[in-house]
């Protein structure tokens, strides 16, 4: 999606029809930006693109069913109308399209207003002329959601003091389900759901129907294992979001432990010990690590040595008897042969001497003794090492074993010092409310004990149920349908099992590859703009991570600061943008089979630089208009100055200033842009309070 | 940028016969019609395409 304009018509303070034309990139200027004071209509123009496309407001719209121009309203006779008309104007995959919302507001009295239904009209430009393509509105609204899912544009059209949402854990399945949609992931998952739950069900029925009675039986049975699988997947489910929301609510208590005075100081113990456990544990695990390692590599030779002994013994008696080293050389028999000469050095006739000419042979076939002789010479090296090597290995696992026994003592012992700082946290003398958290939290640990064991068995129930299908799967595809339609009907639905299989690898293989990615642009991106040693990145579970390293054992921050979770949250949409439009440019191959088909999406920022630092303020203006195809800035003066405009500058291919008229006094101000003075806010007679949009030149 | 597709999703697909790839794509189609549905109906759709590849 390519914006080209916007054009507002009686929309709250822009009253009249104003349009706005956005830079598409043009000699790397891909950067719109809107100055306006405070009150001049940021904010309404950001909603003004939620309103085209979706007809609703953002949550932080004041008044939202109010949208009609107050001067407009003024105006307007009683039971005369006011149009209120957003469209916009934009590109999409080479095609042009303008979308017009409108809404009419009937002037029922001096203030009172009826809001009539809001109509949404769609053209697009076909051989030059713009046309209506067929269809309503419901299905114009389709084409729009298609374009970018209504659920989805907080993370295109957003308030950049609020986008550290984003970074909150209970975001995680809002952060999932953007990153499924826009980078096509989310289109596997839905396939392979419908494919096994729908089409393979309506074909096992059709199937049982035409099937005998070991058929049927089998097929009854697959659907009570499908059908039990699958609440055991809803209840694995349950279980995850409990057990994060317990978690969330464990550290937040634990914060708020430590914000009590009293506390303060067994708190910072808490977390010293909490890190020391964190540690130990980590230290356990390595021990156990090469504990298997050497068992894997070495642990045979623990039940070698009377083997290795008995072997050497038979080396020492072979020795004893004479076999070793053998007397005679296969090389040796093989030149008298040759030389037709006996080993005493009498010449052989073949004829006459055959006796003798076939003792040499037979001596010859023994060459193996040779080879004996040269595979015992290895052997007794052999042995020595391994004796060596087994008495190492010995060494390496008592030294082990010893090292996870201390671990295990420190473990224990870290976790009595930590129920008794614990415990001390609770105890009544700190007051009621330290009680009352200590209760709280041992509430919480009880429960969160009680939902992982019950996650555990729902695993292993998933697990043996998964095995079963596999097994009466198998047994289904083996039996025989001896009619014809009823051959038909199996062979679909072993397509359909089949095809639901592999998108299920290509769901997971996807899922995996934009974790992946994202989690290392989110981790590029804070490193490069990062001023503590915090690592940023996409969890498992699709939460926006913040960890530190202490004592060799990575932990999640908790309390970052809002400008932290600022930057976190925009160098994840940031990572999103980039990684659509790559998919984009990347879908000559994979358009072959309709998957990965990716977009551009505009970033539309009200206030993007929040409440963050001059060095985060820098860098994210360096590095924003650089991932997006094309950025909308909606900035104060006091956001746009120094290093913002350095960055951003250059960047800028249109520029405008949303001049607001306001009838207080001494309102006057203005705004200099590249060395010229303009108007900003002006001091007007009118009562009441309009925008006028004005383009820099 | 590379043009290839990810050879894992490669090896995967590869699974797949000339016809089961042919009723792979038509259900994808199916879907991304329907992609930003809260609660699409694609069975009857889904089914149709199944019994147009095999018949």
């Amino acid at each position: 999606m390519i914006l080209q304009s916007l054009t507002i018509e009686n929309f709250r303070q822009f009253y009249g029809k104003q349009t706005l034309e956005f830079a598409r990139g043009a000699d790397g200027r891909n950067v719109t930006l809107l100055h306006g004071f405070n009150g001049a209509g940021k904010t309404t123009l950001l909603n003004a693109f939620v309103w085209c496309l979706y007809g609703k407001t953002t949550p932080d719209f004041g008044s939202p069913e109010r949208i009609e121009s107050e001067r407009a309203f003024a105006e307007a006779a009683v039971n005369g109308r006011v149009d209120v008309r957003v469209a916009l104007h934009y590109n999409l995959r080479g095609e042009e399209f303008l979308v017009e919302r409108s809404q009419t507001v009937q002037k029922a009295g001096e203030s009172e207003a009826r809001r009539l239904d809001q109509k949404l009209k769609m053209w697009k430009r076909e051989a030059g002329e713009l046309v209506a393509p067929a269809g309503d509105e419901f299905q114009f609204q389709q084409r729009i959601n298609q374009m970018l899912p209504e659920g989805l544009y907080p993370f295109f059209f957003f308030n950049g003091e609020r986008v550290e949402w984003l970074a909150k854990k209970e975001a995680s399945q809002e952060v999932e389900r953007g990153i499924k949609i826009f980078l096509d992931v989310e289109i596997y998952e839905r396939s392979l759901k419908h494919l096994r739950r729908d089409v393979a069900k309506e074909l096992s029925d059709e199937l049982r129907n035409l099937g005998g009675d070991e058929l049927k039986s089998a097929l009854d049975q697959e659907a009570l294992l499908k059908q039990a699988e699958e609440e055991a997947q809803a209840r694995k489910s349950t279980i995850d979001t409990n057990l994060s929301s317990i978690e969330d609510s464990i550290v937040a208590i634990e914060q708020r432990q430590a914000g009590i005075a009293a506390l303060a100081e067994f708190a910072r113990q808490r977390d010293r010990l909490k890190e020391d456990q964190s540690r130990c544990e980590k230290d356990i695990r390595s021990v156990e690590e090469s504990l298997a390692r050497s068992i894997s590599d070495d642990g045979y030779l623990a039940f070698g040595d009377a083997a290795l002994a008995a072997t050497a013994e038979l080396v020492v008696a072979a020795r004893e008897r004479g076999e070793l080293p053998a007397k005679l050389k296969p090389q040796f028999v093989t030149d008298l042969l040759e030389k037709r000469l006996c080993i005493c050095s009498r010449t052989l006739d073949p004829i006459k001497d055959e006796v003798e000419v076939k003792h040499l042979c037979d001596w010859r076939e023994k060459v193996g003794l040779a080879e004996l002789e040269e595979f015992v010479s290895q052997t007794s090296a052999g042995i020595a090492s391994l004796r060596q090597r087994r008495e190492r290995c010995f060494e390496e696992l008592e030294r082990a074993q010893t090292r996870r026994s201390a671990l295990f003592a420190e473990r224990t012992s870290l976790q009595d010092r930590l129920a008794s700082v614990l415990d001390q946290m609770g105890d009544e003398q700190h007051g009621e409310d330290a009680h009352a958290l200590k209760v709280q939290l041992d509430g919480l640990k009880k429960k969160e004990i009680e939902q992982l064991a019950d996650q555990r068995r729902t695993v292993d129930e998933i697990g043996d149920l998964q095995k079963k299908l596999s097994e009466i799967g198998s047994k289904i595809k083996s039996l025989r349908v001896l009619d014809v339609r009823g051959a038909l009907i199996k062979t679909q639905k072993e397509a359909v099992e089949k095809i639901a299989d592999v998108l299920e690898e290509i769901f997971d293989i996807q899922k995996h590859d934009v974790r992946e990615y994202l989690s290392g642009q989110v981790a590029h991106i804070w490193n490069d703009a990062a001023i503590k040693p915090y690592t940023a990145g996409v969890f498992d579970d699709f939460s926006l991570s913040l960890t530190k390293t202490v004592n060799g054992a990575v932990q999640p921050v908790h309390g970052a600061s809002t400008g932290e979770k600022q930057v976190l949250a925009l160098s994840f949409v940031g990572s999103l943008v980039k990684r659509a439009k790559e998919n984009l440019e990347n879908k000559a191959a994979a358009a072959q089979m309709g998957l990965q088909v990716g977009g551009e999406y505009p970033l539309v920022m009200d206030s993007p630089f929040g409440s963050l630092e001059d060095d985060y303020r820098a860098k994210v203006a360096q590095w924003i208009p650089r991932l997006a195809h094309q950025v909308v800035l909606l900035v104060s003066k006091t956001q746009w100055r120094d290093e913002v405009e350095r960055e951003t500058r250059p960047r800028v291919g249109r520029e405008y200033i949303l001049e607001l008229h306001t009838q207080k006094k001494g309102a006057d101000r203005s705004i200099v842009i590249a060395g010229t003075e303009y108007p900003y806010v002006v001091e007007t007679r009118d009562p009441i309070e309009q925008t006028i949009i004005r383009e820099v030149n | 940028m590379s043009e290839a597709m990810n050879p894992k999703i490669v090896e995967a697909l590869k699974k797949l016969s000339t016809q089961e790839q042919d009723l792979l794509v038509r259900v994808l189609k199916v879907e991304r019609d329907k992609l930003y549905q809260e609660k699409p109906r694609v069975k009857e759709d889904l089914l149709k395409a199944v019994r147009e590849v095999y018949k």
